[in-house]
């Protein structure tokens, strides 16, 4: 390793080294009369270059330690509500450090809406929950102008604040409101912002939004739209809990039923866990592999497999590739890797592609799931 | 990457050169095998030289081209340890960003750095069993290329003899002289004699260079074709048949063919069956001769034997036109025996027919045509004679050159049956209303021959009949019997036997 250093420095300069020549130079300016040699001031170089390496390394490597920290607190905290949902929780966890939209699909009774409830209280961010139901209107959500009068009684327009105005939003059974409502979500869930009678307003960051929907009971529901399916980076299924894991929660409500977990870590945290994560490396052929997936789920292209072909009516978007990529960085860090692998994107895979890919009645008819086709899609594209 | 990275890839290479060596002997020994193998097949030769130059060349050619395949790029290497040893891409990673700064790449690094530390470089036995792992498929083609060029190296295949030595042998040379001596003392003309002896004589002074036996056979098959090229061209018969074919006179051109080729019967082995054959020639000749124009006499109804054609003026007339358009067609010189032959044979008729006109018929006519075609016969018979003589002659040349130098027999069915046989198809039936195209000579249409138009005497309705007509009406007749399940198929083998041979006889007739 020390080598690469010694290459790196000496074949090609960089920020960091070209900070050590400017502070060279100040050191020179400083002390005119002093003459420094060529030998003495190459080894000065290198010397600083090293330095602010080491220091630089160092900061990160601290970072690196608070995000393995943070991601361990938040998943202890969790574990205090929530028995086993291991990949849940994690994947929950994965994007919104890479702040992506969540939706959870499960019968009722699964545990979503408490999941979502516990990370609201482990996050320390302002947490909103919003029961999405088919009265529901937009100005519910974003808020609405009232008519506000003061003490000498002048009256004036004012912008009252929705539920929509913080951190954290749990949509549950987001379809279940009607598709104006849930349009109006599209903004706020893409660009984190909020536009009422011209008048656009910020969300502070971070910003995530966990929906739930419930794939039984369709009756009185409104499906979201592709797209504002696309919204979303992850799709999770929350399954119906094993044997033991409902012991488990059996045991742990008789106690309680109030989430117990609490705030580990900050929306700062967050962000700077965020930062560190789009440092991590990408090779080339993993890119081009994450891409390649994704071209692949659409059967219109000539060179996609058979399985898209016979299976699959829409491909996914390229959001979906940019997911792949975003979340298998911070899926990296939270494994202890520097890299992101193939493996990484496989793993991904079902969670950003299982509600872009829409199956058509071959599919069907064969009794095939999305992730079905998706594992197939997988190894046709290794 | 570290000194680790170098260890493994230093063994990649290694893999690479080892993989890329045996694949050069693979296909450098499968290249000298297959090459052994074909010559020796082929009863060729080829220098020892070639077949190392050849190996060798291969072999590096080859090899170099596995190598620059096989060669692991510091890419392929790195991928090949993250798939080896399931390190994530972290070997590649670090590798693709090794010229990146900043601390994450730092710490990426170091943690592929940390890895590879802790992989086992494989040492002494576990280093040759993974190379075996890893070149056993390519050293089993070598394996199959050595069985191959073993194979065509033992593959007890003669190889080609050396053109033996010869000289030749006083046994030889007596008896070369003796038949030089025996073609100058024979009855030949002197225009076709003097040649044959030069080429003798010729052939005498040749053998006695000759040192090889290659040699040898050039020399002695050149003097049996120069023989050849002057007697079996000198005769006449072949012109005088084709003539004759055209007017459609067959029985004719069996005459002159037949009776021509009735020296084919003798082996001509000693000079002493020559003289014999030379003897009693024109009686061989006539014999056959005699045949054949009595059945043309027939075909005119001048034989007198019932069941025959009846005499008819008109067919007595187009005859003689026939035969004088043929002669005229001849393209002989006039004073050539069977030019003479058939113009008598021509006038004799001719006067004949003048008779008939004047009233000459029945029993008297019968008996002056005798006269007629007994002389015509005779002369006929005298001309072709001489012709089947040279070609005996030729014959006897042929065949004792070959036994004197032990030389493979002739083969006599293309270089004699053909001359005497049937000439462009030009036979026909002399009865033959001559409204179809048939190439003639036999029963049948088209290109196939099935049998002679001979007549023959059918027992059912008591007339004579095409030989032909009644071989397929028994053949029918056998098939109801073979349909009807009232052969034993030992008996039906037989019969079908019987009737193969008839055809096929009738076929060669």
């Amino acid at each position: 390793m020390k080598k690469f250093k010694k290459e790196n420095a000496t074949e090609q300069p960089t920020t960091a080294s070209e900070g050590a020549l400017d502070a060279n130079t100040e050191v020179q300016g400083t002390e005119p009369k002093v003459e420094v040699s060529a030998d003495t001031a190459e080894k000065h170089n290198r010397r600083a270059i090293t330095e602010a390496e080491s220091t630089a390394s160092a900061e990160t490597l601290e970072r690196v330690k608070r995000f393995s920290a943070a991601v361990e607190k938040v998943r202890a905290e969790l574990q205090k509500d929530i028995v086993g949902m291991e990949d849940v929780v994690d994947n929950v966890l994965c994007a919104i450090i890479a702040g992506g939209n969540v939706l959870l699909e499960g019968v009722p009774g699964v545990g979503k809406t408490r999941l979502v409830r516990s990370l609201g209280k482990t996050l320390r961010l302002p947490f909103s929950r919003i029961q999405f139901t088919p009265d529901l209107m937009p100005s519910d959500v974003t808020g609405t102008n009232i008519i506000e009068q003061d003490l000498q009684g002048r009256m004036s327009m004012t912008f009252n604040k929705g539920p929509i105005f913080s951190n954290l939003i749990l949509a549950d059974e987001i379809n279940r409101a009607t598709p104006k409502t849930q349009a109006a979500m599209l903004e706020v869930m893409q660009e984190h912002k909020v536009t009422v009678a011209k008048q656009t307003y910020a969300l502070s960051e971070p910003f995530f939004v966990l929906a739930t929907e419930n794939p039984i009971e369709q009756d009185g529901t409104y499906p979201l739209p592709e797209a504002q399916m696309d919204r979303f980076m992850f799709k999770l299924l929350v399954g119906f809990p094993g044997t033991e894991e409902l012991v488990g929660i059996v045991n742990m409500t008789q106690i309680t039923m109030d989430e117990t977990a609490e705030a580990v870590i900050d929306g700062e945290t967050i962000m700077e866990m965020r930062e560190l994560a789009k440092t991590v490396p990408v090779i080339e052929d993993v890119v081009k592999y994450a891409v390649e997936l994704v071209s692949n789920s659409h059967p219109e292209r000539n060179s996609s497999p058979e399985t898209a072909k016979k299976y699959i009516k829409y491909g996914a978007s390229p959001r979906a590739a940019q997911a792949l990529i975003t979340c298998g960085k911070v899926r990296a860090l939270m494994h202890g890797n520097y890299n992101v692998s193939y493996d990484d994107i496989d793993a991904l895979a079902y969670p950003v592609l299982r509600h872009r890919v829409k199956l058509n009645y071959n599919a069907v008819a064969e009794k095939l799931s999305v992730d079905d086709i998706i594992k197939r899609l997988i190894s046709e594209t290794r | 990457m570290g000194e680790n990275f170098k260890k493994i890839r230093k063994k990649h290479i290694l893999y690479a050169v080892l993989k890329s060596v045996v694949c050069g002997i693979a296909l450098g020994l499968a290249a000298v095998g297959a090459i052994l193998l074909g010559v020796k097949l082929s009863h060729g030769e080829l220098n020892v030289g070639w077949y190392v130059l050849i190996g060798v060349g291969v072999a590096l050619a080859l090899g170099g081209a596995a190598f620059a395949v096989f060669y692991p790029t510091r890419k392929k290497s790195a991928q090949r340890l993250d798939k080896a040893y399931a390190l994530r891409e972290r070997a590649t990673t670090a590798l693709e960003f090794a010229g990146n700064n900043g601390a994450i790449y730092e710490l990426q690094r170091e943690d592929t750095e940390k890895k590879l530390a802790s992989l086992p470089v494989l040492q002494g036995g576990a280093a040759v069993k993974q190379a075996v792992k890893l070149v056993w498929k390519y050293a089993l083609a070598a394996v199959l290329a050595l069985a191959l060029f073993i194979t065509a190296a033992a593959l007890p295949v003669k190889a080609q003899e050396s053109d033996p030595k010869f000289q030749i042998s006083e046994f030889q040379l007596i008896a070369v002289r003796e038949l030089v001596q025996n073609v100058r003392s024979s009855s030949l003309d002197d225009g076709l004699k003097d040649p044959a002896v030069a080429t003798l004589e010729q052939l005498l002074t040749d053998l006695q260079e000759a040192d090889t036996q290659s040699k040898m056979e050039r020399i002695v098959y050149t003097a049996i074709n120069d023989v050849s090229a002057v007697l079996k061209t000198a005769g006449t018969y072949v012109q005088v048949s084709t003539a004759l074919g055209k007017s459609k006179l067959t029985y004719l051109v069996r005459a002159v063919r037949r009776g021509v080729g009735v020296y084919k019967n003798y082996g001509f082995e000693n000079y002493d069956d020559v003289r014999l054959f030379n003897a009693d020639k024109e009686n061989i000749v006539i014999s056959v001769a005699t045949q054949h124009m009595e059945n043309y006499r027939g075909t005119l109804g001048l034989s007198g034997i019932e069941g025959e054609e009846e005499f008819s003026a008109d067919v007595l007339s187009s005859n003689i036109l026939e035969i004088t358009a043929a002669v005229a067609n001849f393209g002989v010189d006039q004073t050539d025996p069977l030019y003479v032959s058939f113009t008598d044979f021509a006038d004799k008729l001719n006067t004949l027919k003048q008779q008939v006109d004047d009233g000459l018929a029945g029993d008297e006519l019968v008996a002056e045509a005798e006269i007629v075609f007994g002389a015509a016969t005779s002369s006929l018979s005298g001309a072709l004679a001489q012709q089947s003589y040279v070609l005996a002659v030729n014959k006897h040349v042929n065949v004792f050159l070959r036994n004197t130098f032990n030389l493979p027999p002739a083969e006599e069915e293309e270089e004699f049956d053909d001359d005497y046989e049937n000439p462009g198809g030009t036979m026909s039936d002399p009865s033959d209303s001559g409204d179809d195209d048939s190439p003639g000579g036999g029963y049948g249409t088209g290109e196939t021959i099935y049998g002679s138009d001979d007549l023959i005497y059918d027992p059912d309705s008591g007339e004579y009949v095409k030989y032909g007509e009644l071989l397929n009406r028994y053949y029918a007749i056998m098939q109801e019997y073979v349909r009807g399940g009232t052969l034993t198929p030992e008996q039906e083998a037989h019969i079908r036997a019987y009737f193969e041979t008839l055809f096929s006889g009738f076929a060669e007739d």
